[in-house]
């Protein structure tokens, strides 16, 4: 008596089934593997690599990040905190160390009046990323990063969010840039000017461009 | 904080920074996001 597989249900006959219906049974569960797979090809977001962020580093690179795979990537970063006063942080591709043009809007909620303010660069060495990271115990924070074309020999152009946990101050911290070369980048850095990291994960992920 | 050569991390590997990357770093410094207090 047939009987299915334990993690998607495929069919599967047992030890007990008539050797005659072989091949109807072979060809039952070719059609659940089929079908399966089909569906398992419309994921959008793949994850492509992690990187867990070690302490009393100033800033960590991401290699083998970008790759022809995909065009746009989102990059999630969880659990970071720093080892001194609150700090902004930044984001860079490859070894471009000029170049990168953004703005960020930083929407405050913690005076009951609100408070809303932009910052525009241009032609820095890095995109500002707004992720505030804090003096290690409670203080951890996160934030993610869209980017699209890192790979192609295009202008890369990101788009960002990032976590203010600061009860004295909190917000919500968004903005766009972009980075002015028709370069190809493979890896991306992630920094902080002016504290050091104590931990925290990254995750890349790209969106899948084709089924 | 003063700006002395710190760690750097490249993938799994953690390691002092060169004067290359030290530059490079204070470069980073000079355009971390603007923290309002």
């Amino acid at each position: 008596m047939a009987t299915v597989t334990p993690n998607y249900s495929w069919p599967v006959p047992t030890s007990t089934d008539y050797v005659k219906d072989g091949a109807t049974a072979i060809e039952s569960l070719g059609d659940a593997i089929d079908a399966t797979s089909a569906g398992a090809n419309l994921a959008g977001l793949v994850l492509i690599k992690t990187q867990t962020i070690g302490s009393g580093v100033s800033s960590v690179t991401v290699t083998n990040a970008f790759s022809s795979t995909y065009d746009a990537y989102r990059i999630v970063f969880s659990g970071v905190n720093g080892n001194s006063a609150a700090a902004g942080c930044t984001f860079a591709l490859g070894s471009a160390t000029t170049g990168y043009y953004a703005t960020q809007t930083e929407a405050s909620g913690y005076s009951s009046s609100g408070n809303v303010t932009f910052t525009s660069t241009a032609n820095t060495a890095s995109i500002p990323f707004p992720l505030i990271i804090g003096n290690g115990s409670g203080m951890w924070t996160g934030g993610h990063i869209e980017v699209q074309n890192p790979f192609g020999a295009v202008l890369t152009t990101v788009e960002f969010v990032g976590s203010d946990p600061r009860t004295s101050g909190h917000g919500l911290r968004t903005g766009s840039g972009f980075q002015n070369s028709l370069t190809s980048f493979s890896s991306f850095v992630f920094g902080t000017g002016s504290s050091t990291f104590a931990g925290g994960l990254i995750a890349v992920y790209g969106y899948r461009k084709a089924i | 904080m003063s700006l002395e050569k710190l760690l750097i991390q490249i993938d799994d590997e953690i390691r002092e920074m060169t004067d290359e990357e030290f530059a490079r770093y204070q470069e980073m410094a000079a355009n971390s996001a603007v923290i309002s207090e």
